[in-house]
């Protein structure tokens, strides 16, 4: 739950969010989600990190042309504490500038990461991590614009085990996300622009288990957000660009939360659980008045009020009850289903007008709801020939409610008022996922796909509150089709192979569809909201792993692996964005690693 | 070792290469779509209304909306038809709009669609109350600023359209009285001696060809509102601004600006379109979409109609300036283009030459072709410009506009 910015990071998808290597679990909760999350409408990731190895040094990694990575971990008090380091890196710099293209010559990407792990273990009571993240992704796509990410998370964690039915886990952690561009091409219109997002998080949680059949976990969480929507200065000598800054905004949500995890039998596990979100918007702050019964815009500005610093602006609650039963059919066959509520209060505005998607943040406040959702999920879980095969198929549906979407014409970027911008309706989500797993065999890997889709009705009074006509269409994010699938093969213990493949259909897109006149000038005519799509995604890896032979004396256990990463060459659109020049609209598209890209990397475990 | 052969592609990477190129937007995505601009007044006149239709991306004229039946009505029963005239349709009799009274715009396509509008009532009768030109410094730029002022005490206003019609008087620099005109046929060459038959005559131009008058319209989406002022009031609030050195104000300039008052819904209708016909800010465009208006089509509501059938009452105010009176100490501004003049010497003529630009075939082409004319001859030079330079009614008109002061 800690890193949820992080699962932002780009690099195209091309690093894991999260360095594997230093991961304990990654639980991805899309069906219920237990009640001890709160803040977001869709599915929560919570990751947790690995703990350092407390008996003796052992590390992993791997070693390649463009790529690196290396985890290490040693006690510090042999079986008392210890620490983990890791670390990544991209240096594909020095492959760029040696191309002979031009245009791969201006493309720029860097990464790296790094995670240092203090875990001790006081007593039998007591014990205390510390984590620290850093991370910073770096990358042009044409010569004159430089995109920035940048991470930073701090978490220290206290265990306490209070007697023998109770524990109860402290969590203060402090995130900050950041991103900028930086534009110039030595005219007048070169930039700097970035925005910011910082959130401190104190959560107490207990864990009780009364009885075999009784299972409590409750607690309290509050999480104070500081969000700096944008900022604008320019950048060099020749800039004409006046600076401009959208104030800080700030808020405090905060949750108490319980769940009981009832066996009520050997087939039948309930749990029970329920949350209770709270929402403070803060100061300092200038919020605009708009005239009742009118829609929010600039034209029906009425007053603007100011807050004073950490004055309660506009306050917001909500019931969130998560309840989930599964029941056992027979040995190898469990269904499962849920209903759960969540509410969202801090939101995100995704620009995808440009080439670089851009994307902001706001929190509720006086003129903007917070989202909320009800989901009913339900799911069939069969092993087959002694738990070799496992097959789930999971389906869900979602009613949203006050989801933002924009107005036509919104302007996300800078706006000073972007509430005047944004729209809120309902929509609803629905899906399908079927997942065929094979965990063990020469052959083994898994099979997923997913339908899924998105949809969401903006309507009201007045022309400018309606979107295609006030009825339901595709969310910016409704991609239906989803499929994807690993595979391993093993030839012999040193040789094995390993494939994988993903296909997705393309997001949707408003197209120019016409010219019209009016007035004095010429328009361009817009298709309703997202009625097209960008052309699909689909990529293919393949890998080919060699072992080393395995003399049980040798330092490190080690493997090679080459692989081609987009096999298929598969141009996949990044983007496509629309350029009006001269009053004539143009289209473009960018991808990224539209060809196949072989690698080799040395792998090795200690 | 499973674990490995899971992170197989999530560890291990590569180098980054990237690439934006052109994207056909598809022609097969063209949507027909009825425009309609009918925006009536309380100007007692002949009321006009433009009906169009969209056109491909890559086209620049749209086609006019041809056989269609347009009427206007009122809650009082009267019914104002319109008739098709030179790709506009026209009221048959003048008419003018009046508080309180409801209007409604119904058009009948020739292919047998019908379309309404909503009731719209005539907005607050609000003269401009004066307009003034002031020279300003205006974002490091010197010019004039030509500013509207207004000011309704019952405060129902609020919401505001500007048009502008701008007229210039205009001299050319290099005019002469008369045109060249030349004579004979290049098939009369007499190819051995390198002779040839053209014959250069000299006939005085008909009518004034040195002062002229041209005439242009406001082409972006003018607005303004008072709704976050304490007053109804519209002060120096900037309609046009003109740099210094701008030659259309080198004489004598005139503007006429309208004032629409408006209500919200077509002020927003306004603010959308001039929203989204920007680039939007430095960093991203604006959220595209179709922009709904207050007409429909009485069959099918789903179908799209661009446009808004606005009441509106409306005011104007001219202005006269002389760039003598404002800027007494300024040089008088460049011309609009740079003209060059070329020098074809006749004796050099007589020989056949083909080398451009002093060439014969050169002259002889482009004065047929009307790319060059006439500036002086001295003795055996011709000296020519292009007709931008000196013939004033290939830019403007040579009437005297009847407003003209």
């Amino acid at each position: 739950m800690m890193l949820f910015y992080i699962i932002q990071l780009t690099f195209f998808g091309f690093f894991s969010s999260i360095n594997a290597y230093t991961i304990k679990s990654a639980d991805i909760y899309k069906g219920s989600i237990p009640s001890q999350f709160g803040g977001r409408l869709s599915s929560v990731f919570d990751i947790s990190t690995k703990n350092g190895n407390l008996e003796k040094l052992s590390g992993e990694g791997g070693i390649g042309p463009v790529t690196s990575n290396i985890t290490v971990s040693t006690p510090i008090v042999k079986n008392k504490s210890s620490l983990l380091i890791g670390g990544r890196a991209t240096y594909s710099g020095w492959i760029l500038r040696s191309l002979k293209d031009s245009q791969l010559q201006n493309s720029k990407a860097s990464f790296y990461d790094g995670i240092a792990k203090y875990n001790h273990i006081i007593n039998d009571k007591n014990e205390l991590e510390t984590t620290l993240y850093y991370s910073d992704d770096e990358f042009s796509i044409s010569s004159d614009s430089i995109y920035h990410y940048n991470n930073t998370l701090a978490t220290v964690k206290w265990k306490h085990k209070v007697n023998d039915k109770t524990n109860y886990t402290l969590n203060l952690s402090n995130s900050q996300y950041k991103f900028d561009i930086d534009y110039n091409n030595g005219l007048s219109n070169s930039f700097k622009y970035g925005y910011k997002i910082n959130d401190s998080q104190l959560q107490l949680k207990f864990n009780t288990n009364l009885s075999e059949t009784h299972k409590f976990n409750y607690g309290i969480s509050t999480k104070h957000y500081k969000l700096d929507p944008g900022e604008i200065r320019p950048l060099g000598d020749q800039s004409l660009i006046i600076a401009k800054r959208v104030d800080r905004e700030k808020g405090l949500e905060s949750g108490i939360f319980i769940n009981d995890q009832i066996k009520v039998n050997d087939k039948l596990t309930v749990n029970i659980g329920a949350r209770y979100s709270y929402f403070v918007s803060l100061g300092e702050a200038t919020q605009n008045i708009y005239e009742e019964g009118l829609p929010i815009s600039e034209a029906t500005i009425v007053e603007t009020k100011t807050f004073k610093n950490n004055e309660t602006i506009k306050t917001y609650g909500g019931f969130e009850p998560r309840i989930s039963a599964r029941f056992k059919l027979s040995e190898d066959m469990a269904i499962k289903g849920g209903y759960d509520r969540t509410y969202q209060y801090l939101h995100l505005l995704s620009s995808n007008t440009t080439q670089s998607p851009l994307d902001t943040w706001k929190t509720s406040d006086l003129n903007v709801k917070p989202q909320s959702a009800s989901q009913y999920s339900l799911g069939l879980y069969k092993n087959f020939k002694n738990n070799i095969y496992e097959l789930s198929v999971e389906g869900y549906y979602k009613k949203l409610n006050n989801i933002l979407d924009y107005k036509v014409g919104a302007e996300l970027v800078l706006n000073t008022n972007v509430e005047t911008e944004l729209l809120q309706g309902e929509g609803k989500a629905y899906g399908i996922e079927f997942l065929l797993k094979k965990q063990s065999g020469r052959l083994n890997g898994w099979l997923g796909y997913t339908y899924s889709r998105t949809f969401i009705k903006l309507d009201g009074l007045f022309n400018e509150q309606k979107v295609n006509n006030g009825e339901y269409f595709a969310a910016n994010y409704d991609k239906p089709h989803d499929f994807s699938a690993i595979l391993n093969y093993r030839f012999t213990k040193r040789y094995s192979f390993s494939a994988n493949f993903i296909y997705q259909t393309g997001r949707p897109i408003t197209y120019p569809v016409g010219s019209y006149q009016y007035g004095n000038a010429n328009y361009t005519l817009y298709s309703d909201r997202n009625k097209f799509r960008i052309p699909d995604y689909y990529r293919m890896d393949i890998g080919f792993n060699i072992e080393g032979n395995h003399k049980l004396k040798k330092l490190a256990h080690s493997f090679w692996n080459i692989s081609i990463y987009n096999v298929l060459g598969r141009n996949n659109p990044y983007s496509v964005f629309f350029v009006t020049d001269d009053g004539k609209i143009k289209a473009y598209k960018t991808s990224i690693f539209a060809i196949p890209i072989p690698t080799i990397t040395y792998n090795f475990k200690f | 070792m499973k674990k490995f052969v899971t992170y197989i592609t999530l560890g291990l990477f590569t180098i980054f290469t990237s690439c934006t190129e052109p994207y056909a937007i598809q022609n097969n995505t063209f949507e027909d779509v009825l425009v309609i601009e009918a925006t009536v007044t309380n100007e007692l006149k002949k009321q006009e209304i433009k009906i169009t239709r969209t056109f491909q991306l890559e086209e620049k004229d749209p086609t006019f909306e041809t056989n269609a039946t347009v009427y206007i009505t009122d809650d009082l029963g009267n019914q104002y038809n319109f008739e098709e005239e030179n790709g506009k349709y026209i009221s048959e009799f003048e008419f003018q709009a009046f508080p309180e009274r409801q209007y409604q715009l119904f058009v009948n396509t020739s292919n047998g669609k019908e379309y309404i509008s909503s009731r719209e009532e005539l907005t607050t009768i609000n003269n401009l109350s004066s307009i003034e030109a002031t020279v300003k410094n205006k974002f490091g730029v010197y010019g004039l600023d030509i500013t509207a002022n207004s000011f309704d005490p019952t405060a129902t206003s609020k919401f505001y359209r500007y048009e502008y019609e701008e007229t210039y008087r205009f001299s050319v620099p290099y005019w002469a009285a008369d045109s060249l005109r030349i004579f004979g046929n290049a098939e009369y060459d007499d190819p051995d001696k390198g002779k040839i038959a053209y014959a250069l005559t000299q006939h005085q131009r008909n009518g004034e060809s040195k002062t002229c008058f041209k005439t242009d319209k406001n082409t972006e989406i003018l607005l303004s509102n008072t709704t976050t002022l304490t007053e109804d009031r519209i002060k120096d609030v900037s309609i046009r601004f003109i740099n210094y050195d701008n030659y259309i104000i080198a004489d004598r300039y005139t503007i006429k600006i309208r004032q629409y008052i408006q209500n919200l819904p077509a002020y927003t209708f306004y603010k959308t379109l001039k929203d989204l016909s920007g680039s939007g800010n430095v960093l991203s465009p604006n959220q595209p979409g179709f922009i709904t208006g207050n007409i429909k089509a009485v069959e099918n509501k789903n179908e799209k109609i661009i446009g808004f059938f606005d009441v509106s009452s409306v005011s104007e105010k001219r202005i006269f300036i002389n760039y003598q009176d404002i800027f007494p100490s300024e040089p008088e501004p460049p011309y609009f283009y740079q003209c060059n003049i070329l020098d074809y010497d006749r004796n050099l003529l007589k020989e056949k030459s083909i080398t451009p630009p002093f060439g014969l075939t050169n002259l002889v082409i482009n004065t047929r072709q009307g790319n060059l004319i006439l500036y002086e001859r001295i003795a055996n030079i011709y000296r020519m410009v292009p007709p931008e330079c000196g013939d004033c009614r290939s830019i403007g008109i040579n009437k005297v506009p009847d407003f003209w002061q």
